[in-house]
């Protein structure tokens, strides 16, 4: 081979390489993306049942009911909610009253049926998504700063 | 005055390490040198392989082939020329030096001045809890026993000790509770019974409620109440409207303490006080069941009764502590510390005493000053 | 006063720094051996400040000193001792002083490896090194002090998060930290070689310790970090494409493309601009982990305090040293003189092709963790970018690196010979594909990934042991022969057939988590669960008081295929100090390699039963297993002579195509 095949022979598998990955990435990013909702923008954009994404917000405080394996809940932002239920085992630190992430499929009377339930590190800790959603309701308040003394 | 010379010690050792090679003055310039050494080592290694065998003779010429081209290649980029030591080096190592000098404890000491406490010293908690018991964290220590007392909450013992240090620290909430876990893990005592009453008393600010009550009534059927339960008792039928009653109750009481009871001057003093006191509207009915801003206004009376008792004739560290308390409570910041520097007058020679009234003051969110 | 003092080395370490980074640039730009000097005592006086620094705050850890305001908000009296002392690095500002003492440690290192390093390129290294640690010392004097101090003291501390109170936590940001940091000194190394125009094999020699030194530390960073993740989160996963996780896991793509590269570089002196480019992104990457990590733009486990001004400064410090390495490249690359081209099929050609893939699937990576914050920037939509889209694009990128490294693996180096190499692989292609039909005979109807992925980990461990076997016995007769060859043979050769054996060992481990199974059921004492030839039969539930928390105890017993195989003992903790929060402890017997998983879910509201996860996992230990025999290969390469004496390259003395890989899970 000549040094200018070679050098094409390298630029092209560079290419062919590169354009592998970004064709992996396009169609990945169509496929396997999940948007997050807060409960508000469920009701109010009217998200058609069957989409797939996470929902967060708090869980109701008095709205858990557990039937066997089955836990049903409301997950609210303390405007709107929406009834979420999941069977299996919760995270350790779902409480009332507590922020909570959940992915799964808006089902067609308006029920959520989760298929995880993220859990949290820490008691002091809330998702993000969660407090930005009650931010945008106007009910977050910045947990009280550790004591410094 | 020691951290200072430390800081020194370090400071001027950080320098020297910095100042090391300017001072030893290697002259030898910075050439390629090394390039030139690591390939001879090269050519050298390759040698021992091939006597050992390891690369056969043909591999080991090639490779000693290029090590050879890298060394011819790396020797025309060439040995830099040296700089001749003159006066231009000379002036450049001292302007390093310079730099080196200044830099150093400019920044160190400017960062460390900023945000340093160089005169606090330390606190490892072993220390502190191991202090001698008249200075020793009063804090400190009620929190390992309450840390202790989470994990094991059936440990009876933990909260006998723990109850008298709630009560002289003014958290009678807590103390009632915890003389409650006294009776519940020990077994119950008429003892043990009428603390969880004196606490709740203690608790709601003197006035003996349908809870303290039946604490007394619990330990009256285990054994015949001591001066104690009595003495509150009778404080109740006061609070009931009958103070014939409550001054009769009072004066048998008195009747029957021995000689050298030191809570003698207490009652006669109560007795005193109901005696004295206006009457209670007609019909009177016990505090808890007035209306709130009459109760508030009854309990303040008590307050009241009490800061002028304490103001004339003084009393215990814990009265002065019950006082800041119930001030603060009732949200009489004023009138709290007003006590609380009475409080310093009146215990002057009394350092315990005062301590635990500051504490008291502490936890009641008052600012005390030494 | 010992925190005083420490506080000081502190400041004073930040001193000498500047002079670190300052003198010896001068010193080499002006030929003054003296002034290049200047950096070596200075970064080893850097190091004994930081070591003593850290020290001190260990000690004030260990004897509860809540004085200072970082133990009283990190630590607790009760808590296990070996807590108090891993604590020291379990929080915000003290696994900060931990990173800049890593990086002296480096610095110390390099100053004192005279023999085997030019002086012009040390002092560089040094000075480059010193910027990193002037950088994060300001961080850590300005936003993030350690010894700061309280008056008065607070009686008691407010405990580590329970979660991170766990041996893995002693072990996992040390590690992983050693990995990030390491990556500093190769960043040094190319910004030195950037600033003095010259780069040539020796510099490609003398950086390729330090690369396998920080990647193989930084591949047990990730494996301990993993199987951390595995027993302490208790859902039995060990990889979720977490951010976080994502962030180590590029710069650990980077550097493995780099180490290869460097081979490249060192035997053909070609790649040259492209090595040292890799060598600035690999830093970069470990950066930009820490800048996800520590600004709080990611929440997680690994966020301890999110601090808007923090975030702020570590993106100047980012910005700063990304941009300005990239712009240093941009100027003085041009200026470096080219390598060669080469042969595309050769073994160059096939480390090309390992750093292409490499560097691609480390963009998937990139992509899928910065999109979403990069999207919520823009637009404020939220999405989540999770295991589904790694799976469809890092997979496919890395299965064929995987497929084709016993190629590059053992062919020759300048011209290569496809079908010659087809050849001398027959053996280990047979074993592999002998073993994936005889394993998918046996679980006929299980999944398909199963079988395939344990050929292609039996296919890459069999390539590795047949070519190392090759050179020691082709051309030898004799036993004596044999063994003179094998004791000849580097010691790199040896080590990097033995970390491409441990990806090897991984992919089965990876592959057999496809029949990994998960139950779950409401047990109370008395009741089995049982999947396959396992059971659990539910003995006893208890409480049990420990140092700081308290415990509800599941108690069960073990049968495999009807005999007794011991108890597991499955926990669900609170933590009094922490405010009753509640960790799960997973039991975990393991059996060879494969591991029976039982959980607690929640207590039933009858108090008497409980819900149990049971997880049987098949062959998962070979994961962690792997990734330590890959970091024993890396150590072995290292411990070679020829890095120390820099001995050349013998014609088809070195492995080394094709790359080690973690892969996601599930």
């Amino acid at each position: 081979m000549t040094r200018k095949q070679r050098r094409l022979a390298i630029i092209g598998s560079c290419g062919f390489v590169l354009a592998i990955a970004a064709a992996l990435v396009l169609f990945a990013m169509r496929d396997s993306i999940v948007f997050f909702h807060g409960p508000s923008d469920v009701i109010d954009k009217s998200i058609q049942a069957g989409t797939r994404f996470r929902l967060g917000g708090l869980v109701k405080e008095g709205s858990v009911v557990r039937e066997g394996q089955t836990v049903t809940f409301d997950v609210t932002d303390t405007s709107k909610q929406v009834r979420v239920t999941y069977t299996g085992i919760l995270p350790d630190l779902f409480r009332e009253g507590q922020g909570v992430v959940t992915e799964g499929v808006l089902q067609a009377g308006g029920l959520f049926k989760a298929d995880s339930v993220l859990a949290r590190h820490d008691e002091n800790y809330m998702p993000r998504e969660v407090a930005d959603a009650l931010k945008k309701q106007g009910h977050w308040q910045q947990a009280p700063a550790k004591p410094q003394s | 005055m020691l951290i200072w010379v430390i800081f020194a010690a370090l400071l001027g050792a950080a320098v020297l390490v910095a100042l090391l090679p300017l001072s030893r003055g290697s002259m030898r310039p910075v050439m390629n040198a090394d390039a030139r050494l690591m390939y001879e080592a090269q050519l050298a290694d390759i040698g021992q392989d091939l006597s050992r065998g390891v690369i056969s003779a043909a591999d080991g010429e090639l490779a000693k082939a290029e090590v050879a081209r890298r060394l011819i290649r790396a020797a025309k980029d060439g040995d830099v020329a040296a700089d001749a030591v003159g006066e231009a080096t000379y002036r450049r190592r001292r302007a390093a030096s310079a730099i080196i000098l200044s830099t150093i404890p400019l920044v160190a000491l400017s960062l460390y001045a900023a945000k340093g406490s160089p005169l606090l010293p330390a606190k490892p908690l072993a220390a502190r809890l191991s202090a001698d018991p008249a200075n020793m964290d009063l804090a400190v220590a009620l929190t390992r026993v309450e840390n202790h007392l989470q994990l094991n909450p059936s440990d009876g013992r933990g909260w006998e000790v723990l109850a008298p240090i709630y009560l002289r620290t003014g958290r009678f909430d807590d103390a009632a509770r915890a003389y409650a876990n006294v009776a519940i893990h020990l077994g119950p005592t008429m003892e043990r019974l009428v603390d969880v009453g004196e606490a709740r008393v203690l608790a709601a600010s003197g006035v003996v409620t349908a809870d303290a009550r039946a604490a007394f009534d619990e330990a009256r059927k285990l054994a015949p109440l001591n001066a104690k339960a009595l003495y509150y008792l009778a404080i109740a039928r006061e609070q009931d409207g009958d103070k014939a009653g409550a001054v009769a109750d009072l004066k048998s009481l008195l009747a029957s303490a021995p000689a050298d009871a030191g809570w003698k001057p207490m009652v006669e003093e109560r007795i005193a006080t109901i005696e004295g006191a206006p009457q209670v509207p007609q019909g009177g009915e016990a505090i808890a069941a007035l209306a709130p801003q009459d109760r508030m206004a009854a309990i303040r009376g008590m307050v009241d009764g009490l800061s002028v008792r304490l103001s004339e004739r003084g009393g215990t560290a814990e009265e002065w502590g019950r006082l800041v308390r119930a001030r603060t409570v009732m949200g009489e910041r004023k009138l709290a510390e007003e006590a609380l520097a009475k409080a310093r007058a009146a215990l002057a020679s009394d350092a315990a005493g005062l301590a635990s009234v500051e504490s008291v003051a502490r936890e009641s969110g008052l600012e005390v000053r030494p | 006063m010992l925190v005083e003092i420490a506080h000081f080395s502190l400041a004073l370490a930040l001193g000498l720094s500047l002079v670190q980074m300052v003198i010896p640039i001068w010193g080499v730009r002006r030929n003054d051996m003296a002034l290049a000097r200047v950096g070596e005592p200075a970064a080893v006086g850097v190091f004994l400040l930081l070591f003593f620094a850290f020290s001190v705050l260990m000690y004030a850890y260990a004897v509860s000193d809540f004085s200072v305001q970082n133990v009283a908000e990190n630590s607790h009296s009760a808590k296990p001792f070996i807590y108090k002392l891993t604590g020291t690095w379990g929080n915000h500002e003290g696994s900060m002083v931990l990173w800049v003492l890593i990086l002296s440690l480096f610095g110390a290192l390099v100053a004192l490896a005279r023999k085997s390093l030019p002086d012009r390129l040390r002092s560089g290294t040094l000075a480059a090194q010193a910027s990193v640690t002037v950088a994060f010392l300001l961080f850590i004097l300005f936003t993030s002090n350690p010894f700061n101090r309280l008056d008065p003291a607070p009686p008691e501390g407010n405990d580590l998060n329970p979660i991170l109170q766990d041996l893995g936590l002693a072990i996992h940001p040390p590690l992983l930290y050693i990995g990030y940091v390491g990556f500093s000194i190769t960043y040094a190394f190319a910004i030195a070689a950037l600033i003095d125009g010259r780069i040539d094999a020796v510099w490609a020699r003398a950086v390729r310790p330090w690369t396998l030194a920080a990647w193989l530390f930084l591949t047990l960073g990730i494996a301990m970090g993993s199987y951390w993740a595995y027993y302490e989160l208790g859902w039995g996963g060990w990889w979720f494409w977490d951010p976080v996780e994502n962030a180590s896991l590029m710069p650990w793509l980077a550097g493995t493309a780099l180490i290869h590269s460097t081979i490249v570089m060192e035997k053909r002196d070609s790649l040259k601009v492209w090595t040292i480019l890799l060598a600035i992104l690999t830093f970069s990457l470990s950066l930009l982990g820490t800048f996800l990590v520590r600004s709080g733009v990611l929440t997680s486990v690994h966020t301890f305090a999110t601090d808007p001004q923090r975030g702020l400064f570590i993106l100047i410090i980012l910005m700063v040293f990304i941009g300005g390495s990239l712009a240093l490249f941009a100027w003085r690359a041009p200026m470096l003189r080219q390598g060669g081209l080469f042969a595309p099929v050769s073994r160059e050609g096939t480390l090309v092709i390992n750093n292409l893939f490499l560097a691609a699937a480390c963009g998937t990576v990139f992509i899928g963790t910065l999109y979403p914050l990069a999207l919520e920037g823009l637009t404020g939509a939220k999405i989540s970018v999770g295991p589904p889209f790694f799976n469809a694009t890092f997979l496919p990128l890395v299965i064929p690196l995987l497929l084709l490294l016993p190629f590059g693996q053992s062919m020759a180096w300048k011209r290569g010979d496809l079908l010659g190499t087809a050849q001398r692989l027959a053996t280990a292609i047979i074993i592999g594909v002998v073993a994936t039909v005889m394993i998918f005979a046996v679980t006929y109807g299980g999944p398909v990934a199963a079988p395939l992925g344990i050929g292609l980990g039996v296919f890459l461990i069999a390539s590795a042991v047949w070519d190392l076997g090759e050179r020691i016995i082709a051309r030898a007769s004799g036993f004596r022969a044999i063994l003179s060859r094998a004791a000849g043979l580097p010691r790199s050769a040896y080590g990097s057939a033995m970390a491409h054996a441990g990806v090897g060992i991984m992919v089965i481990g990876i592959a057999a988590t496809a029949w990994a199974t998960e139950d779950i059921a409401v047990m109370k004492p008395g009741d089995r669960l049982s999947r396959g030839g396992t059971t659990i039969i539910m003995q006893q539930i208890f409480p049990r008081t420990g140092p700081n928390y308290r415990e509800l105890v599941g108690r069960f017993a073990v049968e495999v295929d009807g005999k007794e195989r011991g108890v597991i003992d499955s926990m669900k903790r609170t933590f009094i100090t922490r405010n009753n929060m509640q960790t799960t402890e997973a039991g975990i017997r393991s059996f060879g390699p494969s591991q029976l998983y039982v959980s607690l879910g929640e207590i039933q509201p009858d108090g008497t039963s409980v819900g149990v996860r049971m997880y049987t996992k098949p062959l998962i230990l070979l994961i962690w297993i792997g990734s330590i025999v890959m970091a024993f290969g890396g150590a072995l390469s290292i411990t070679d002579r020829r890095f120390r004496v820099a001995a050349p390259a013998k014609p088809r003395a070195k492995a080394g195509a094709g790359g080690p890989h973690p892969q996601p899970a599930e």
